[in-house]
């Protein structure tokens, strides 16, 4: 019989058995969307918080740079921090001749706890290899993120673009499994129904309690964004993904703090929109839904923020405290969630530097360490690291 | 065969038959020999691995279009079929009802995928029950009117999202891309700005 005949007259019988064959491919998508989990987890502390244990009682602070080189002929940018399986600390930014230049590679460097100093860095991802390893064409490399889950598989998400700037970005993942003697080969995330998607990565991610991975993400055309929650698989498959706020909702990278049970708090970037301060949202369902983000007392020139729960409960934020530039980066503290806000410590105060500061990152080891990164100038990426002593003994 | 085969070299298939179809239009494959049509064929089937650079030709055009839903490979084999064969697969009226269930699926996704919209349609691609009993729906009714293959190419997609043809957990990559989502809108116009000027040209010569 021919195909033609099939589709077009088919008899009585091979209609019916035609019929049921196709519906018949129904049965294990019903099968498995019934037998599913709930898509509300609960969230978790993150995998990479470990229990705190109390560090040394009085208050300490140092800062350094992770490499002491200033050179005009390199720009770094974007730093991000998680702990590695066997518990040291990594770091990675990216690096190049300029932001979407080539030549910007993604680079990384462990912290050497006892001698108190990053070991030197080393390339983890260039566009070259990105390209090679993942089979698309690659223009340019941009922003990294670092996580480390409860199997202690430090994930590395990194934005691509293919197509034009940042509106035509992509996310793409690479994990380590041996503490980044090794890294898997780069596999794109598919975040979105449309190629290059404008979706790009900066806030650290959190876990939810069966395992999958939140990442926060934003998604950036031009002067329009918003910011969006990605839930991904113990493989690096986008699993669910929801909006944070609603369809008018703005700001972008968002910077999570996970709570407890179902709780959890987000605070936005502001872009370009009057009156320039963070925003806050929040869930109490898991990140199924979340509050419209509404504006915080915290002023900011649409630049990144970092916000981390410390052991008593306190949020601290760190932040570019200006509607109009980088030129100083502070700290402050809430005792309410995020509601009130009380600025505690400026790292930088400088109103002559063209570069800024920008693009702060917090970590708090199991010793109760807090880490900060950010970049400084542009040139290089700035390490301070104190404990909540100290952030007490500021205020 | 290995999974991971399949997931590496399918995406080179809608190419590979995207390229005969513009072999088959305009070198008039109907109406070559044996030997020629599949030498061309051939040649579809490899020019995607040429290497370009450190990557292939297949990989720099999925670079640009992401991804090539099964729908659009089904679709494309289809008219492939029709010009090598010369036997149309697919009625007029079918292509209308398939372009009319693409277009307001498209419309739908991709409002919500720039943010246009609140509701969240690339969330339900992840396996939800209304998505499929919706679509379910729909097929039990296109097959009731005879619609064949509109419910067979619907069919289609739900087999290839069951066995991950596509390396994505969501069933929209399956159903629709861009690409499809212009022509089959595009499509629809046409249809309908014929059917008007159909009905008015009976209309006059009345």
């Amino acid at each position: 019989m021919s195909a033609l005949r099939l589709f077009h007259k088919p008899s009585n019988a091979v209609s019916g058995i035609l019929s049921l064959l196709c519906l018949a491919a129904f049965v294990p998508v019903f099968l498995e969307t019934l037998f599913r989990p709930s898509a509300s987890a609960d969230i978790e502390i993150p995998a990479d918080t470990c229990p705190v244990r109390p560090g040394p009682a009085g208050p300490f602070h140092s800062a350094g740079f992770i490499e002491d080189i200033e050179s005009d002929e390199v720009s770094v940018h974007s730093a991000t921090m998680a702990r590695l399986g066997n518990g040291k600390l990594l770091a990675a930014w990216f690096e190049g001749s300029h932001e979407g230049a080539p030549d910007v590679a993604i680079h990384a460097a462990a912290w050497d706890k006892a001698a108190k100093r990053w070991l030197p860095p080393m390339v983890l991802v260039t566009r070259e290899k990105a390209q090679a390893e993942i089979g698309r064409f690659i223009r340019k490399i941009g922003n990294p993120v670092l996580f480390t889950d409860h199997r202690k598989r430090t994930w590395l998400f990194f934005v691509t673009v293919t197509i034009g700037g940042w509106s035509g970005s992509d996310v793409n993942f690479k994990y380590t499994d041996d503490s980044g003697k090794t890294w898997s080969p780069a596999k794109r995330l598919k975040t979105a129904p449309i190629p290059h998607s404008g979706t790009l990565v900066r806030g650290n991610p959190f876990e939810f309690a069966d395992g999958s991975i939140a990442l926060p993400v934003y998604r950036e055309y031009g002067r329009f964004s918003f910011s969006e929650l990605v839930r991904i698989n113990s493989e690096g498959e986008v699993i669910g993904k929801v909006r944070i706020g609603d369809s008018n909702s703005r700001g972008m990278q968002p910077s999570i703090v996970a709570l407890d049970g179902k709780n959890a708090i987000g605070f936005l970037r502001p872009r370009g929109e009057e009156p320039m301060r963070i925003m806050r949202t929040t869930t109490d369902n898991g990140g199924v839904t979340w509050t419209l983000p509404t504006d915080t007392e915290l002023r900011n020139p649409d630049a990144g923020v970092a916000a981390m729960r410390l052991a008593s409960g306190s949020l601290m934020m760190v932040y570019n405290d200006s509607v109009l530039d980088r030129n100083n980066l502070r700290m402050s503290v809430s005792n309410d969630l995020g509601a009130t806000w009380r600025q505690v410590y400026s790292f930088e105060d400088d109103v002559l530097s063209e570069a800024g500061y920008s693009y702060p990152n917090l970590y708090q080891n199991c010793d109760g360490e807090v880490h900060l990164l950010y970049t400084w100038r542009r040139k290089k990426i700035k390490h301070i690291v104190f404990n909540a002593s100290w952030v007490n003994s500021a205020r | 065969m290995n999974e991971d085969l399949v997931i590496s070299v399918y995406p080179y298939v809608p190419l590979m038959l995207g390229l005969a179809v513009l072999a088959s239009t305009f070198l008039r494959l109907d109406r070559k020999s044996s030997l020629t049509k599949l030498i061309i064929l051939a040649a579809c089937v490899l020019i995607p691995f040429l290497p370009v650079d450190d990557i292939d030709l297949g990989r720099y055009y999925l670079s640009v279009v992401g991804h090539v839903s099964a729908t659009s490979t089904l679709l494309l084999a289809a008219i492939l079929y029709q010009r090598i064969a010369g036997r149309n697969l697919l009625a007029q009226g079918e292509l209308t009802i398939l372009a009319s269930i693409i277009s307001v699926g498209s419309a739908l996704l991709y409002a919500s995928a720039f943010g246009l919209i609140g509701f969240n349609a690339f969330e339900l691609g992840f396996g939800s029950l209304v998505l499929f009993s919706v679509l379910l729906a729909i097929n039990v009714l296109l097959f009731g009117f005879g619609k064949y293959f509109t419910g067979c190419m619907i069919s289609l997609t739900v087999i290839a999202y069951n066995v991950n043809l596509l390396d994505s957990l969501n069933y929209w990559d399956y159903f629709t891309d861009p690409p499809l989502a212009v022509l089959s809108g595009s499509w629809l116009i046409f249809s309908l700005y014929r059917s008007l000027f159909r009905a008015e040209r009976s209309r006059v010569s009345a």
